[in-house]
């Protein structure tokens, strides 16, 4: 009896490994970016997601009052700023019609598979942040109904914030830039002396809360200050949008190439309404 | 009823936080759901229940908030029962309760990592993890206190009500 006892100890070893093992592998298969939701997964994001926004409704109303009345202090400043901005207007057009024409051009050499003006603009808000620290992704109030999918670029007035990975009815999750690792990497171009340099956002550091740009070649000249927008390559991110500006050039570890910090553009802390970019 | 009104609060909590605070702040990183999924193994008699009361908080936390599906589900289940297995040996003092918190959010967040990398959703960085573990201390201790003195008052007036 006893040793029979001991055998069965070993299989519940085995079996509690077994379950482990299990468990793991739909873990992996679960939580692909790619995985479509259920129907129910659906409706029950879309439902608390609406009890969450009528929740949080009367706090955001007061707290958007609170930074209006603190914006109107400043707003003299700003008609003025604005009113040499429109003296400027005529010399922009001109500008305009002429980067057009080479854009068109830029088009057909790089074959880019669209632009930013080739995106029609959707307006949505941020109902909930994920700030558990390992999840770096919000959610929107708009979704399949309002003609938002997968891998559509997702930017504020200020610029890139990241991708949708997954649309409900009427809600979508929206990948933050700052989940940027060596699996997902981004194509952006660097503001040279001589034109623009290429380069792939690989890292973001959240100490320095900085991007980085490894590889570039040693003889380039970058500024600081320089500014770094999306190239268009591949399939999600349009070209042109803005990404961050350059903070501090070094050399890498190995002293053969240099490594770029960017300094992104947006606030991740103050994301409120966003505008997801339909192809 | 009480363990879900708090879950139901600490859950809304969770999304309402997010907005005002930082995305990497190196003190508040707030876990409301999991602290009330942990503390409320009190309010149930029988295991089975409880159980599937942190099953399901954990699947609608992956659900609204982080996109993966179950993994909060199996880990709200552990932490419940480890929660509930510390309780068993200390007493209920405030002081004993901070420190089981302490521990609960330690163990949630090094389980959390570990799983995470090995299905290869994040990559090992030790100083990432310690950064998040030491900013999740602050904010959670300071709700499990909030927990603790209003659970405090409550069962003195019900203490044999047990509603599961």
């Amino acid at each position: 009896m006893r040793k029979r006892g001991k055998i069965e100890g070993k299989y519940y070893i085995v079996i509690f490994f077994l379950v482990i093992l299990v468990i793991l592998g739909l873990l992996i298969y679960l939580v692909r970016d790619e995985r479509r939701t259920s129907l129910i997964e659906q409706v029950l994001q879309d439902s608390i997601l609406f009890v969450q926004k009528m929740v949080s409704a009367p706090i955001h109303f007061v707290t958007d009052k609170l930074s209006e009345s603190k914006e109107k202090n400043d707003i003299y400043k700003k008609y003025k700023e604005l009113q040499t901005r429109v003296e400027q207007v005529g010399s922009i057009e001109t500008k305009n019609k002429e980067l057009e024409s080479e854009l068109q051009e830029m088009k057909t050499l790089l074959e880019l598979n669209q632009t930013l003006s080739e995106s029609t603009p959707i307006s949505a808000s941020v109902i909930t942040r994920n700030i558990d620290g390992w999840y770096q992704t919000i959610t929107i109030d708009k979704g399949v109904q309002h003609g938002i999918a997968e891998n559509m670029a997702v930017v504020t007035g200020k610029g890139m914030i990241g991708e949708v990975i997954q649309v409900n009815n009427f809600s979508s999750t929206v990948k933050l830039l700052t989940s940027v690792d060596e699996n997902h990497k981004i194509s952006v171009k660097i503001e040279g002396n001589e034109g623009y340099i290429y380069g792939l956002l690989s890292d973001y550091e959240t100490g320095n809360q900085v991007y980085k740009i490894e590889g570039i070649a040693e003889n380039t000249e970058i500024k600081e200050g320089a500014s770094v927008v999306t190239t268009g390559l591949g399939n999600t991110y349009p070209s042109g949008i803005l990404v961050g500006t350059v903070t501090q050039v070094k050399k890498d570890h190995f002293d053969l190439a240099r490594t770029i910090l960017v300094k992104p553009s947006v606030d991740f802390n103050e994301i409120r309404y966003v505008t997801v970019l339909k192809k | 009823m009480y363990a879900i009104i708090i879950t139901i609060i600490s859950f809304l909590l969770e999304g309402i936080f997010s907005f005002y605070i930082s995305i990497f702040s190196h003190f508040w990183l707030p876990i409301p759901t999991l602290i009330s999924v942990c503390f409320c193994h009190v309010y149930f008699l029988r295991n089975k229940n409880y159980i599937w009361y942190t099953f399901l908080t954990g699947v609608l936390y992956d659900i609204v908030y982080t996109n993966t599906l179950f993994l909060h589900g199996i880990l709200f289940v552990c932490m419940g029962y480890i929660g509930k297995k510390m309780s068993q040996f200390i007493s209920h003092t405030w002081y004993q309760f901070l420190v089981m918190t302490i521990l609960l959010i330690g163990i949630y967040r090094l389980l959390s990592y570990i799983i995470l990398i090995i299905i290869g959703y994040l990559h090992f960085n030790p100083s990432f993890f310690l950064s998040i573990t030491l900013a999740s201390f602050l904010w959670n201790i300071t709700y499990s206190f909030l927990l603790y003195v209003i659970d405090h008052f409550y069962l003195k007036k019900f203490t044999t009500k047990r509603l599961f």
